[in-house]
């Protein structure tokens, strides 16, 4: 169709569509970046006048024991993440889809937390492990265990306690794309599996697994991507401490930047940071065209 | 449904039951301690933190102080503004280009797609200095504007994202038929296809107003002056100034939870749909 070519092709139109989108978009995020890149190599603090030092502030922060610190409690986060919500939730996802009754209240009580905004999340949970007057203590201590009250954001157990926080916001939007996958599962499938004798544990691990492995894999990769920009629960919740002990590389960033107002260290730390996530969108990207490939 | 052909004991399915709702209680139960806990007087909530409020001293002063006095009110209204005119802003933006990359024929239209879902996976945080930066020397900080434009951006990829999804699923037909007609292309877009993704834009919209209003990052770096707090910052702030009086924070958070869980109430079927289906799909 030739007048629809002539219409649908038309470069005014397709400019004037795209562009608010394309302009809004690159001025925000590419730019950006590039300009992070660029001031990595300069100190500056908007006071005085930007200095250039070249790869200065990158040697700066691979020296710093804070920030190599930061780097391991983001990925202590990410792999307490991944056990939790990952084996959580497909437990739970399993429950429901074998119960019929009550299942909506269920989805609910488990989902809501996820819809609430961090910073309610954040000073909740701040409550929950306080020593002197928590939930978690004033618990212990109606039910006589006084012996194992904690003080549970101490350097020994925050990164702990800040991973169980959450697996409590995330855990139940997980355990939604599970049941959801599971519920996909062909039944004819099932029925077979049925017929070879495949029971409880057997059918789990040889059926249902296998069978719901993509969106296995895209929750993985929402917990890895949301871990490494992990920063709400652990600014809110300690600002990084006690003693730094939960500094993870996105509080690092903006300790350093906004309070510290070391913009060019700050700037080389996003850096990495914007390596890191590049590293690993192509080991993502890697795991997707082999899906391609086996489905 | 799966439930349907797997045939489970009677005692299974107890043990399933008892453990769903030990968990329920598990995962309710924080924010039942917090709702009746911003009932108490703050004295009453340190002496006995575990313990039910008296039916005859509830202090549903703790909402009226929080709301009115100690300025949530403000950073509510906030907040609505912020969330409402980013979703407008970036449905109306996100149709317009997703129609374009979609519907439209010309030829780096799937590289163009590419890049903006390339920013789904930027971190935030890498783009806030440069941005606090140029946005100071802008005099964007502290402005209404200011918040607006990354909020927005950060809006796009996955706006984007959905849209194109949902126009590949519209007949040609239609717009060939309008085309005959004599309708222009803006009158194709306007007239036959903006009414025709209004589900789209529901799920999209709930997405984006969830996300604004929840965010904490953008505000927390370019927003300083109460005035022009958004409820998350404005909580942080709260505790700062008000850190001592708890119970009446706790009314605080209470009142910042609700419209979030109101939202999910009525439109948790859009939200859990778009939900599945863009992780799914991705």
């Amino acid at each position: 169709m030739k007048h629809l070519e002539k219409a649908f092709g038309n470069k005014l139109a397709i400019a004037l569509f795209i562009a608010p989108a394309l302009i809004l978009f690159t001025v925000v995020v590419p730019l950006p970046i590039l300009h992070s890149f660029y001031m990595s190599f300069f100190k500056w603090d908007m006071l005085s006048e930007m200095t250039y030092t070249g790869f200065e502030n990158y040697k700066e922060l691979f020296s710093d024991e804070i920030f190599i610190s930061s780097i391991f409690h983001t990925i202590e986060i990410t792999i307490l993440s991944l056990i939790l919500q990952v084996s959580l939730g497909l437990f739970l996802a399993l429950c429901i889809v074998n119960i019929t009754r009550g299942r909506k209240y269920y989805q609910n009580a488990f989902f809501i937390p996820n819809v609430l905004s961090s910073a309610v999340i954040g000073i909740l949970w701040f409550f929950v492990y306080n020593y002197d007057f928590g939930l978690i203590n004033s618990i212990l201590k109606t039910v006589g265990l006084q012996s194992l009250q904690q003080e549970w954001l101490s350097q020994k157990y925050v990164i702990f306690a800040l991973s169980i926080t959450t697996c409590w916001q995330w855990v139940g939007y997980h355990m939604i794309l599970y049941v959801a996958a599971i519920s996909g599962i062909p039944q004819d499938i099932i029925e077979a599996a049925i017929v070879d004798g495949a029971q409880g544990f057997k059918m789990v691990s040889k059926i249902i697994i296998p069978q719901i492995l993509p969106v296995l894999r895209v929750s993985i990769v929402l917990i890895i991507t949301g871990s490494l920009k992990y920063f709400d629960m652990a600014w809110i919740m300690t600002e990084g401490g006690p003693d730094f002990a939960s500094e993870t590389i996105a509080t690092y960033i903006y300790r350093t930047a906004f309070n510290k107002l070391q913009y060019g260290l700050g700037s080389a730390a996003s850096t990495f940071l914007f390596a890191v996530s590049i590293l690993i969108t192509i080991v993502i990207n890697k795991f997707a065209a082999k899906r391609e490939i086996a489905y | 449904m799966f439930a349907k052909y797997i045939k489970i004991s009677s005692a299974a399915k107890i043990v399933i039951f008892a453990f769903l709702t030990f968990y329920s209680i598990l995962t309710l139960f924080p924010l039942i301690w917090l709702v009746y806990n911003s009932l108490k007087t703050n004295n009453d909530f340190l002496a006995n933190p575990f313990g039910l409020p008296q039916i005859s001293k509830l202090q549903l002063k703790n909402y009226y102080d929080a709301w009115v006095t100690m300025g949530i009110q403000r950073f509510t209204i906030n907040s609505l503004i912020i969330s409402s005119v980013s979703v407008v802003l970036s449905i109306l933006i996100s149709s317009m280009a997703a129609y374009a990359i979609e519907r439209m024929i010309w030829r780096s239209s799937q590289k163009v797609l590419n890049y903006f879902l390339a920013g789904i996976m930027v971190p935030i945080q890498i783009i806030l200095i440069p941005l606090f930066i140029n946005f100071k020397k802008l005099n964007l900080l502290d402005s209404r504007i200011g918040l607006l434009i990354p909020t927005v951006a950060f809006a796009l990829p996955t706006s984007i994202y959905i849209l194109t999804g949902f126009y590949k699923t519209i007949p040609r037909e239609l717009e060939e038929a309008a085309l005959i007609d004599g309708c222009s292309v803006y009158k194709i877009f306007y007239k036959i296809i903006l009414p025709l993704t209004m589900p789209a834009f529901v799920t999209i919209a709930v997405f984006n107003f969830l996300g604004a209003w929840n965010d904490l990052l953008i505000p927390l770096v370019l927003i300083q002056t109460p005035e022009l707090m958004t409820l998350p910052v404005g909580l942080l702030n709260f505790r700062g100034m008000y850190g001592a009086e708890l119970t009446k924070m706790f009314a605080a958070v209470v009142i910042s939870a609700i419209p979030s869980i109101i939202i999910y109430f009525v439109l948790q079927d859009k939200l859990l749909k778009g939900m599945i289906a863009g992780a799914v799909k991705g």
